[in-house]
């Protein structure tokens, strides 16, 4: 028995080294580098500063500009990503003609790199030659500055993710859909419910947990939001348009403040955390099929 | 005991003393051999370079990377060496230089890269004073002594130039020689239709041609973020708060309080602003490749550029097109010490070295220092540099390489070998060459950091530009953040290397 118990170990072992040293000792360094400062390479050693950084956090405007431009990445995005991705898949849900085509076409913008859709999103709202304008003036409209005016740069970022995402959304939620016992429904219908009442008061109550999974799924992705930002926007006009991770990026990549871009890195991680925590504690003790 | 003791401490010592003075000696050997280097001067051709494989990293496309190709592989060819060129974006080369650097890690041989990041870079890479001693093919003497001061970092020279950089200002000539458009102008404005001398002047014709030309655009400047936008800026703020006076433009030489939230810079800033609505409708997404790509197809008015675009078109036809002038200035300058503004007889026309000049350097973790000193000699060397900025065998719109040597602007045939009419380089050289010997040329930042501190500068800019934020409002946050670097590195550090950058001590 202690013989089977060792050898189980023993091949555990690799696992866990490979753990630790990828993944943990990582996490436990850069939360040391957060207390700190470091001169890579530059022979200067490691420098302790306790809460400085965290502190100088609280009062850098540009941080706070970041997160709320991140903030309100995530929750725009995630819930139109969902709103849309539930309407496509419960649109083929009902089986309509050439269905099958769609749902091929519809994964599409997921398997591209996001750098790549940047860099389209950027063409089409381009002032000058883009997609956006041409149209908007062949409609009688003005030219828009859509990459040199913040709120009109966010919301182009934000069509590109939601443009690239939506479809992760449809499909788990055409998966689930598929997967909804039709005893209910078809008993439903029976009893002469219309379409809207069995959707509100049945599909949408048995989507639940899978919902809120990729939900979260996606706003703990979109909170990492970078490669469109960088290519659309830059972070500009100004840095109006930064995020926080393109800003954590900035100040360890660009300026090598090593020790303030880990404090950045572990704010974003514990948002991360708090968004995630409660949903899987929810899923766990309070949504069942059952 | 005592004496047995000494017995068997006495040889040690002997043959100690003995390994010492042998250490001193070959110590000596070897400083004396280093107190007088022999140079050593070699044709490219009698190089065994065979098997030897260089990595050298530059910016990529039309500007930087492309130019060199040609005579790397003629290099490659000559040693039997053989280069990979790794080509990086504008706004990721100093992070990836960096990284590599910081990290240790031996990812080039050769970087190609800019003066103004030297505070940074200075510890990662090789001085070159010693090779460059007396090596003919680098011909040192030959350089511009401004030229040759921008890549000396603490009396050392890190960086052999390929390039020194000035900003300028374009117009388009053949519209401003159309006797409708002049006589237009002058009923109009009520004076002659010329290259602008005065920023004023600059707006007035920008506004014109928006306004009366519906095929030309009245300006185009670099105004989008992340794209060198922070050195059209400072090329045009710098006329409006020095007379070539040393720090000016960046920080009090006294204590490092940044200056770029004076009147002076804010006005210069306001001034700015105004031409987005004279400028091409898209101004604001405009960086200077855009500039490049469209003011010589004719349809620009003025243009703001390093001179890359001054340069000859592709098909080397129509080189009348393109103007070149030297960069306008304000009719008053602020003096920082009173707190007044100046009114001059002539406008204030600093010439600026927005970026300094690319340059070719070599990292300490190189393991090919002596051959990639080899390419960079053979690169940098009066015949191979003329024809990289004379653009002898580039046909791409624009180049980044402007010249730097005495024999650059001596030899005006080469110019004309390179298909360049006569006139047009004689004009061209004149000009640069007066910018270039000016005493009151101002150089560009070169502080550790410098980098963080233009990038800050960069966002407060293009905030204002596209009317995010009030010019003030813009630069006092400006001003702050650079603070809050400088505080960051060390106050005093930063003085001391910002004194040192602009000749203070």
């Amino acid at each position: 028995m202690q013989k089977t118990a060792l050898t189980r170990r023993t091949l555990l072992l690799p696992a866990v080294v490979i753990l630790l040293g990828l993944s943990i000792f990582p996490l436990l360094f850069s939360l040391a580098l957060s207390f700190g400062d470091w001169g890579l390479g530059r022979g200067v050693p490691y420098e302790w500063r306790g809460l400085s950084n965290y502190a100088a956090l609280l009062a850098d405007g540009r941080y706070r500009n970041a997160a709320f431009n991140t903030v309100l990445y995530v929750v725009i995005t995630v819930s139109v990503q969902y709103i849309l991705g539930l309407a496509l898949a419960w649109g083929l849900f009902l089986r309509p003609p050439g269905g099958r085509i769609f749902r091929v076409f519809f994964i599409f913008p997921m398997m591209l790199a996001p750098v790549a859709v940047g860099y389209m999103w950027r063409l089409m709202f381009q002032s000058r030659i883009g997609a956006a304008n041409f149209f908007l003036a062949a409609l009688g409209f003005e030219p828009v500055r859509w990459l040199s005016a913040r709120w009109f740069a966010m919301s182009v970022v934000m069509m590109a993710e939601i443009w690239q995402w939506t479809p992760f959304m449809f499909l788990f939620l055409y998966a689930a859909l598929m997967n909804v016992p039709t005893s209910p429904i078809d008993a439903a219908l029976v009893d002469g419910a219309s379409g809207f009442q069995v959707f509100r008061h049945i599909v949408l109550p048995m989507l639940m947990p899978i919902s809120i999974a990729v939900i979260m799924l996606r706003a703990v992705e979109a909170v990492k939001i970078l490669d469109t930002v960088y290519v659309i926007t830059h972070g500009g006009p100004g840095n109006t348009t930064e995020s926080l991770t393109m800003y954590g990026y900035n100040v360890g990549l660009q300026y090598f403040n090593l020790g303030y871009a880990a404090a950045i890195a572990y704010t974003l991680l514990l948002v991360v955390v708090a968004i995630a925590v409660p949903v899987i504690i929810f899923i766990k003790k309070e949504v069942s099929y059952t | 005991m005592k004496n047995q003791r000494a017995s068997r401490i006495w040889p040690v010592l002997k043959y100690g003393a003995a390994l010492c003075g042998l250490i001193v000696l070959a110590l000596a050997l070897i400083g004396a051999g280093r107190a007088e280097p022999e140079p050593e001067v070699v044709d490219p051709e009698e190089l065994e370079l065979e098997g030897v494989q260089l990595r050298l990293g530059v910016e990529t496309g039309h500007a930087l990377g492309d130019p060199i190709k040609p005579y790397v592989e003629e290099w490659e060819e000559m040693t039997g060496a053989s280069v990979e060129i790794t080509e990086i974006p504008f706004a990721e080369i100093y992070p990836r230089f960096m990284t590599s650097f910081h990290a240790g890690t031996d990812d080039f041989d050769v970087v190609i890269i800019l003066p103004t990041w030297l505070g940074d870079m200075s510890q990662f890479l090789v001085p070159l004073d010693d090779l460059i001693e007396g090596d003919d093919m680098a011909a040192w003497d030959d350089v511009l002594p401004i030229c040759q001061d921008i890549v000396t970092w603490q009396d050392e020279t890190l960086i052999m130039p390929l390039d020194c950089d000035l900003f300028m200002s374009f117009y388009n000539r053949t519209a401003f020689l159309d006797d409708d458009h002049r006589a237009a102008f002058q009923d109009i404005y009520g004076y002659e239709l010329a290259p602008p001398e005065t920023w004023d002047q600059y707006y007035d014709i920008a506004e014109y041609f928006t306004e009366e030309d519906p095929d030309l655009y009245g300006a185009m400047e670099s105004m989008s973020r992340g794209t060198q936008t922070f050195w059209t800026g400072l090329s045009r703020m710098v006329g409006y708060v020095s007379q070539g006076e040393p720090g000016a433009l960046f920080f009090d030489p006294e204590d490092m309080t940044p200056l770029i939230n004076s009147p002076g810079h804010v006005r210069a800033l306001e001034e700015w602003v105004r031409v987005v609505d004279v400028g091409a409708p898209d101004i604001l997404e405009f960086d200077v490749g855009d500039i490049r790509e469209q003011f010589p197809l004719n349809t620009g008015a003025l243009a703001l550029d390093w001179a890359s675009i001054g340069f000859i078109p592709t098909d080397r036809e129509n080189q009348e097109l393109i103007g070149f002038n030297p960069i306008p200035g304000p009719t008053e300058v602020y003096d920082h010490d009173t707190g007044q503004w100046i009114e001059l007889d002539e406008p204030n026309r600093v010439p600026y070295m927005a970026a300094l000049g690319w340059g070719a350097a070599i990292p300490v973790t190189s393991n090919e220092q002596e051959a990639a000193w080899q390419l960079i000699r053979y690169l940098s060397s009066p015949e191979i540099s003329l024809k990289l900025v004379s653009m002898r065998d580039n046909y791409d719109p624009a180049t980044g390489y402007q010249p730097f040597r005495y024999s650059h602007f001596e030899n005006v045939d080469g110019w004309v070998e390179s298909e360049w009419d006569r006139d047009r380089a004689e004009e061209y050289l004149e000009a640069t060459f007066e910018s270039l010997t000016a005493d009151f040329v101002k150089p560009d930042l070169r502080i550790p950091g410098a980098f963080e501190y233009l990038d800050e500068l960069d966002a407060g800019l293009t905030a204002a530009l596209a009317g995010e934020m009030e010019p003030q409002e813009a630069l006092d946050e400006v001003a702050e953040r650079w603070d809050a670097i400088t505080n960051r590195k060390g106050r005093d550090v930063q003085l001391q290397m910002y004194r040192e950058s602009i000749g203070l001590d």
